[in-house]
């Protein structure tokens, strides 16, 4: 649509799509200055490679990209850091996941209809909601999610990216991480509703 | 044969990764023949990613994203600075 063969200058892509370049890399590591710091990385590295750009895409397409890539590198480096692959609350995750059932295993607090999957995709509402609840994650349960279900990241590569040791721990984490999420939208959104 | 619904949630989340063996197929059917908050369960792990999925297509301009996070005017009056700084190293390198 508005492909370009010149993709402008860094100031313009700042007033047009920084913002939304934020927004992005905001949501995938949660702190304002290293969300910031990518911005920044991206329009540089995008300043270097005007090059490249040839009016393949439209420029947000090329600079979120581009920001993909700064991503990659970042969450691969913390999630060594802060030991994504490790057992670092496990313990806590163990004892939130035990407390949903009953001691013969059935659902303590059943879960409830939420309607249609295809038509909530629409509601924009509950994507605010969703966003919200996905701030509240811990960090290793909101990269888990964002990158999953998200991005849509495959087993083998969240397991590279994040440095996890076998994909049955993955999995596990996985699904922790769908029902926190899970039981927070239940109770911000679907309760009161 | 028989699981509880505990078993059956890590299932219906791992369905969404990996193809379950046969045996855990058939114990999950089964499970969810007799247990209809599990079958909501699934509904709603489809519902995450469905919503999820969305909300990611198109950063910000989906419509579907809250009104997002935005670079406030000092971060934004630091990058400008920044990009400036390297336009013109970029200019007198390669010009």
């Amino acid at each position: 649509m508005d492909a370009e063969a010149d993709p402008g200058d860094p100031e313009s892509w700042l007033e047009r799509h920084g913002d939304a370049l934020y927004a992005f890399a905001l949501l995938r590591v949660r702190n304002a200055a290293i969300a910031e710091d990518l911005v920044q990385d991206t329009l540089l590295a995008a300043l270097g490679a005007k090059g490249d750009f040839a009016g393949r895409s439209n420029v947000r397409t090329w600079l979120v990209g581009i920001l993909k890539h700064k991503l990659v590198d970042h969450l691969r480096k913390r999630g060594r850091e802060v030991g994504l692959a490790g057992d670092a609350g496990d313990e806590l995750d163990e004892a939130a996941w035990a407390g949903r059932f009953d001691g013969s295993g059935h659902w303590l607090e059943r879960p409830r209809d939420w309607g249609d999957p295809a038509a909530l995709a629409e509601n924009a509402a509950l994507g605010a909601a969703m966003q919200a609840c996905i701030e509240r994650l811990p960090e290793r349960a909101r990269m888990l999610f964002v990158l999953r279900e998200i991005d849509g990241l495959a087993t083998d590569e969240l397991l590279e990216l994040l440095g996890i040791s076998s994909a049955n721990n993955l999995w596990v984490m996985l699904s922790r991480a769908r029902e926190k999420l899970r039981a927070c939208l239940e109770q911000g959104w679907f309760k009161g509703a | 044969m028989m699981i509880d619904c505990r078993e059956a949630a890590v299932l219906s989340s791992a369905e969404l990764d990996r193809r379950l063996r046969r045996g855990e197929r058939f114990s999950l059917w089964l499970h969810r023949l007799v247990c209809p908050a599990c079958r909501l369960y699934k509904r709603q792990l489809e519902a995450l990613r469905r919503v999820a999925r969305r909300f990611g297509e198109a950063p910000a301009d989906s419509g579907v994203a809250s009104p997002p996070a935005r670079l406030d005017d000092a971060a934004r009056a630091r990058l400008r600075e920044r990009l400036r700084a390297a336009a013109q190293g970029h200019g007198e390198r390669d010009p």
